[in-house]
C-alpha cells in the first residue's frame, strides 16, 4: 500500500510517465498492427489512446496541486515551474485531441472496418503528442534535480541524467505489455502475442544499460553531496534492482524461447505464454518496488516514511565486499569470459551464414543455435553486474565501458531480427540472404566484437 | 585470503554447475523442436 502517492508532486511523478514513456510503446505497438494489418491490435491501440486521453486529467490535477506544494521549496524555480506548465498544457491538449479521434473512429466502425485515413490521423497526431510529451519531460525533470547541473570530478552528471529517463522504459513498457499481453490471450491474437513477447525481450535488453546507469548515477550523485541524499536510501534501491534484473532475465528468456520456438511449432505453446505472463506479472510488481525506493533518493518531497541513515545497509556493500575476494571474482569472472565465447562465437556463425558463407545449409539450421548465444547474454549479464560490484566507480569511469554497453544493447536488439525476420526464415540451402539482413548481420559483428574490446581494454585505457 | 587450490575449486565447481544448465537447457529445448519435427 505505500506505493500509493500520498502527496499531488508524488501522484503526478507517476501518472505523467504513461503519456510520455508509455506513448513510446504505444506507438510502437501501433505502428507494428499497421504494419501487420492487424485489426484487433489496432483496435486496441485505439482504445489505450482514449484511455491516455482520459489520463490528462489527472495529470493536470496533480500537476496543479504539485505546482502548489512546491511554491514555497528553495530548490525550485518558478520559471522552471512555469516554462513547464505552458509546455505541459498544450502537450495534454494533443493528447486529449489523438484521445478523442481515436474514440470517434473506434465509434464509427463499431460494426465496419478502420478507415485508413482515420488511422493515419491518430497516427500523426501521436507523433505530435510524443514530441511535446519530450520537451514538458525535458522542462519537467530539471525542476527538482538539480543535482544534474553540478559539476563533478570523476563520474560525469550525464549518467544520472540518462539514468533517469532510461529507468522509466522497462517499467512503463512493462505496463503496456502486460496489458497488450492480456488482451492477446483473451482474443487469442497470434500476432499481438508475439508483439508483446518482443516488447518483453526489448525491455529485458534495456535493463542491462537502465542498471549500469543507475550505478554510476550513484556515484555521480554521492560524489555531487547533493543535500537529503544518502548511501543507505541508494543501496535499498540497489538491492531492488538486482532483483528487478533477475525478474526481467526469467520473463524475457522465457518469451525470446517461446518465439524462438514459435519458428518450429508454428503455434504457442499456452503454458509457456501463461509463464511468461506469471513472469512478467511478478516482475512488474518488483520494478513497482525498485522505482518507489529510486523515487526516495532524491525526491525528498514525497516522502512518507522515516528514512534509513545506515550506509552500510541492505544487501548491496554486502554484494561489493564478497565480490572484491579473489574467492568469488575469479570464478565469475571465468563465467564470464565462458559466456562471451557462447555469444560470439554464436554471432559470428549466424552471421556468417546470412553474409554469404556456407550456402549449403538453409536459415532454419543455423537458426537451431541461437538459444546458445541467449545462454552465453544471460551468463554474462549476471557475472558481469557481479562484476562491475567490485570497483564499480573504476569500471564506469573507464573510457570504453559506456560504449561496451551500448553495443550490448544495439547487439542484443539486433539479434532480434534474427529470431524475428520471416524472409530469413525461408532462406533454403543454397540460397542468398536479402541485403538488409547481410547490414543487421555486419551491426551484430561489429557490435558484439565491440563489446569484447571495450571490455578487454577497460584496465588499460 | 583463500589459498591457490580452493580458488581453482571453486572456479571448477560454477563453470561445472553454469555450463550444466546450459547444456541442460539446451538439450530439452532441441528435444521439444525435434519431437515436434517428427
Amino acid at each position: 500500500m505505500h506505493l500509493i502517492p500520498q502527496s499531488a508532486s508524488h501522484w503526478h511523478i507517476l501518472v505523467s510517465v504513461f503519456p510520455s514513456v508509455g506513448l513510446v510503446f504505444l506507438l510502437g505497438f501501433y505502428a507494428a498492427a499497421m504494419f501487420m494489418k492487424d485489426a484487433a491490435m489496432q483496435r486496441t491501440c485505439l482504445v489505450a489512446f482514449g484511455v491516455l486521453a482520459l489520463w490528462a486529467i489527472p495529470i493536470y490535477l496533480s500537476g496543479n496541486g504539485s505546482e502548489q506544494e512546491l511554491s514555497g521549496n528553495t530548490r525550485v524555480s518558478q520559471d522552471m515551474l512555469d516554462d513547464h506548465y505552458g509546455w505541459g498544457v498544450a502537450a495534454i491538449v494533443t493528447l486529449a485531441v489523438t484521445g478523442l479521434a481515436a474514440w470517434i473512429e473506434l465509434a464509427r466502425a463499431r460494426r465496419g472496418r478502420l478507415s485508413d485515413n482515420a488511422l493515419h490521423l491518430v497516427l500523426g497526431l501521436a507523433i505530435v503528442t510524443l514530441l511535446m510529451m519530450a520537451i514538458v519531460g525535458a522542462f519537467g525533470w530539471v525542476i527538482n534535480h538539480p543535482e544534474l547541473s553540478l559539476a563533478t570530478k570523476k563520474t560525469s552528471q550525464v549518467w544520472s541524467n540518462i539514468h533517469i529517463i532510461l529507468n522509466h522504459f522497462p517499467t512503463v513498457g512493462f505496463v503496456f505489455a502486460v496489458g497488450f499481453y492480456v488482451v492477446a490471450l483473451y482474443l487469442n491474437d497470434e500476432r499481438m502475442k508475439r508483439t508483446c513477447l518482443v516488447v518483453f525481450v526489448i525491455c529485458t535488453i534495456l535493463g542491462v544499460p537502465t542498471f549500469v546507469s543507475g550505478n554510476a548515477a550513484m556515484w555521480a550523485l554521492t560524489e555531487a553531496q547533493l543535500q537529503g541524499v544518502n548511501q543507505a536510501v541508494i543501496n535499498s534501491h540497489r538491492d531492488w534492482a538486482l532483483y528487478t534484473l533477475f525478474g526481467l532475465a526469467f520473463t524475457g528468456v522465457t518469451a525470446w524461447i517461446e518465439l524462438w520456438r514459435f519458428r518450429y511449432l508454428n503455434r504457442f505453446s499456452n503454458r509457456s505464454l501463461y509463464l511468461v505472463l506469471l513472469f512478467a506479472i511478478i516482475t512488474l510488481a518488483v520494478m513497482g518496488e525498485t522505482g518507489h525506493r529510486g523515487g526516495q533518493i532524491n525526491h525528498p518531497e514525497i516522502r512518507t516514511e522515516a528514512i534509513p541513515t545506515d550506509p552500510n545497509a541492505y544487501l548491496s556493500p554486502h554484494v561489493e565486499s564478497l565480490i572484491n575476494q579473489v574467492l568469488w571474482f575469479v570464478p565469475w569472472q571465468t563465467v564470464h569470459f565462458f559466456g562471451y565465447s557462447l555469444i560470439f562465437g554464436t554471432a559470428l556463425a549466424v552471421s556468417l551464414r546470412v553474409l554469404g558463407f556456407w550456402k549449403s545449409m538453409s536459415f532454419s539450421a543455423i537458426h537451431r543455435i541461437l538459444p546458445l548465444g541467449v545462454f552465453g547474454v544471460v551468463m554474462n549479464v549476471f557475472s558481469g553486474m557481479l562484476i562491475l560490484q567490485a570497483d564499480s566507480s573504476r569500471y564506469l569511469n573507464s573510457t570504453t565501458f559506456g560504449p561496451k554497453i551500448a553495443f550490448i544493447t544495439i547487439g542484443a536488439i539486433a539479434v532480434l531480427y534474427f529470431s524475428l525476420a520471416e524472409r530469413l526464415w525461408t532462406i533454403k540451402s543454397g540460397e542468398d540472404a536479402p541485403m538488409s539482413a547481410k547490414w543487421v548481420a555486419a551491426v551484430v559483428l561489429l557490435s558484439w566484437a565491440g563489446v569484447i574490446m571495450g571490455g578487454r581494454l577497460i584496465p588499460y585505457l | 585470503m583463500a589459498g591457490n587450490t580452493t580458488v581453482i575449486i571453486m572456479v571448477c565447481v560454477l563453470v561445472t554447475f553454469v555450463l550444466g544448465i546450459v547444456y541442460g537447457a539446451t538439450y530439452f529445448l532441441d528435444k521439444a523442436v525435434d519431437s515436434n519435427a517428427r
